[in-house]
């Protein structure tokens, strides 16, 4: 029984190893702080804040910007521009290439079209407790820190473990190795999407024929059968379907998750998009290009290839 | 009643109003106060015609002689200020005991410490790398004054500034706790009367050196936050400071400086659940983050490169200590553990 005497100090050592790497999973000031961290220091001032929340800034928007905006100099990732920079030296990504979530202000060198918006001047979402295309507010006004937790979080890129009233799990998928260029989806990445546009979160198989009742709630469509929804989370070859990711379609490719699913991710970018929509496609919102990741119907056709 | 209790009865009356002078002619300790008319208390520090400076005094300056009992190498207090540090050195033999020996001082000290400032359980002896005045040198009185007043007003300190060295300073000729001006000198008309310790306790309560956590009399701790203010008034801040705009361009967002955090919690509904359980039903002072006297706490990263209210970003480093109880930011953080 010799063996069971060092079993337990092990398992005591190994439960602090893997704390450890989860405490500076989030890097920067953003979490894994120790008694004496200097992080609080980064954004607070404790006697002489400008902001609520005792933030160095007006406002979360502005505090979050005085880093990762276009002229931040805090952060390597340039949000308002959609790009990963090199002005705190690199090293997680490519530079100038485009950020995963798209840009605020600009991607791809061109002005955005359509943004989630985070400067706190909205607080309604689509399909939140509502039906899809009806919108319903917020607990709160939309900002950076709507999504992100600034003080660090077991999910993917610091997003908050509960989001509009609502838990939110995100796999990390590259905390000791980020990657803000490469897509590299977590599987379960959508969850953060449904935490406020829960109408949206459709799963049910053969979706597009198939919304009838289940009188149990209709989880699996978003508890809104009103309209027929695409699918998301199922496998990218679902209805004979191409690899959007590796094969794509005139060029142009779409990213899946780790397990080569779909997710909101595959057809939305999560900051801002400078999509183009034009045609048909401006309508049923004028100009809208809600966030899409290709002009007009692109993101439609790189999978299905009418 | 037989004559023998008539005279116990009279003996243990007798005991206890010698014990009640005793105790509030002690209030304020050796030389500062309590006086009688034929006091000889005055020439410990007063010649009346041999002084060495102003007001009579034995020494040079005020501060000078308040470190020939205070100080390193003063014998008549056991308080070392200097170092900090809790010693028995004079002639008295408190009882009961007024600190620990060899403990770090409440307060700190103006040169060094004995703070386990890096919460790893080294206490020993480190130089300050921030204090308050006491040598009669001026810098800025952070927050004073009124609302959008700047950032403060210059003012000289020394040890006079806060402490009455003839004690009995709180009206009614009742002693006050460390012998503290209700209105410290220059710092304007407000008045704080803070009521006497009574027994003294000189060093923190942790013997490990670690200075966060100490507990104070409520009161106390409630009326030193606003005796602070009295030169800092800005820092007054009370529990809804951090949402609320102040008008001030400068101390525009304030952490709550007094009280107990309720309209905090009431704010977030409820504690936050990730808060430390330690401290976050503790009341706040200006003392739950800082020390009156010195600090040696380290300063790096963020917390070092904090501009001062004044937007001067020199000097910087350790030197933005600002008598803070622990390294960097470890007062937010062992409150909020984030």
């Amino acid at each position: 029984m010799r063996w069971i005497r060092w079993l337990v100090p092990l398992l005591v050592l190994g439960l602090l190893v893997a704390l450890a790497g989860q405490a500076y999973a989030n890097g920067g000031p953003h979490g894994g702080y120790t008694a004496t961290t200097d992080a609080c220091a980064g954004c607070h001032r404790a006697h002489t804040a400008q902001g609520p929340n005792l933030l160095t800034a007006a406002s979360t928007y502005e505090l979050c910007m005085s880093c990762h905006g276009a002229a931040g100099t805090g952060a390597d990732t340039n949000v308002a521009d959609g790009v990963y920079t090199n002005r705190q030296g690199g090293g997680e990504g490519t530079v100038n290439d485009p950020l995963l979530g798209g840009g605020f202000v600009n991607y791809q060198t061109v002005a955005v079209t359509s943004i989630h918006d985070s400067d706190g001047t909205l607080s309604a979402a689509w399909g939140y407790g509502v039906a899809r295309g009806s919108t319903a507010n917020l607990p709160g006004a939309l900002t950076c820190g709507s999504c992100h937790d600034p003080h660090g979080s077991p999910n993917y890129r610091i997003l908050r473990e509960n989001i509009a009233g609502n838990a939110v799990t995100v796999d990390q998928v590259d905390e000791n190795n980020k990657n803000y260029t490469a897509e590299q989806w977590p599987d379960n990445v959508s969850n953060v999407c449904v935490a406020c546009h829960g109408a949206y979160h459709v799963t049910r198989a053969n979706s597009g024929e198939d919304n009838t009742d289940d009188n149990a709630g209709n989880v699996d469509y978003g508890g809104d059968i009103s309209t027929y929804a695409h699918r998301i989370g199922m496998n990218y070859s679902y209805d004979g379907n191409v690899d959007p990711e590796a094969t794509g379609y005139g060029g142009y490719t779409l990213p899946l998750t780790a397990s080569k699913n779909v997710a909101c991710q595959t057809c939305h970018l999560p900051h801002g998009t400078s999509a183009s929509m034009t045609a048909q496609a401006t309508a049923p919102f004028t100009n809208d290009s809600a966030l899409l990741r290709l002009d007009n119907r692109g993101v439609c056709e790189v999978c299905h290839q009418k | 009643m037989s004559s023998r209790w008539r005279w116990i009865v009279i003996l243990g009356l007798v005991m206890l109003a010698t014990a009640g002078v005793r105790q509030t002619a002690w209030a304020d300790n050796g030389p500062h106060g309590g006086y009688t008319p034929t006091t000889d208390a005055c020439a410990v520090c007063h010649r009346a015609h041999t002084a060495s400076g102003p007001n009579l005094l034995v020494a040079a300056s005020s501060t000078d002689l308040c470190l020939t009992c205070h100080g390193a190498a003063g014998a008549g207090a056991d308080t070392d200020v200097i170092n900090g540090v809790y010693l028995q050195r004079d002639a008295t033999a408190e009882s009961p005991a007024e600190g620990e020996v060899d403990r770090g001082l409440k307060a700190g000290g103006f040169q060094y410490a004995r703070m386990d400032t890096a919460w790893n359980g080294d206490a020993s002896p480190r130089p300050v790398t921030s204090a308050h005045l006491y040598d009669g040198g001026t810098g800025i009185a952070w927050g004073s004054g009124a609302l959008n007043s700047g950032p403060g007003a210059a003012m000289a300190l020394s040890c006079t500034s806060c402490h009455d060295p003839h004690g009995r300073a709180g009206g009614g000729n009742s002693p006050t706790y460390r012998i503290l001006r209700p209105t410290p000198i220059d710092s304007g008309t407000d008045t704080v009367i803070l009521a006497d310790e009574d027994p003294k306790q000189y060093t923190i309560a942790a013997a490990d050196g670690k200075y966060f956590g100490q507990d104070y009399d409520g009161t106390l701790y409630n009326n030193l936050a606003h005796w602070c203010a009295t030169c800092h008034d800005r820092y007054l801040a009370p529990d809804d400071a951090g949402h609320t705009n102040s008008g001030d361009s400068i101390f525009t967002y304030r952490h709550i400086a007094v009280g107990q955090g309720c309209g905090c919690h009431n704010l977030h509904g409820g504690p936050p659940a990730t808060g430390n359980p330690e401290f976050r039903h503790d009341p706040l002072s200006c003392l739950t983050c800082h020390v009156a006297h010195g600090s040696s706490a380290h300063m790096g990263g963020f917390a070092a490169q904090v501009a001062w209210p004044n937007r001067a970003t020199a000097p910087n480093g350790d030197a933005r200590s600002a008598l803070l109880r622990v390294d960097n930011r470890g007062t937010c953080q062992l409150c909020h553990d984030k």
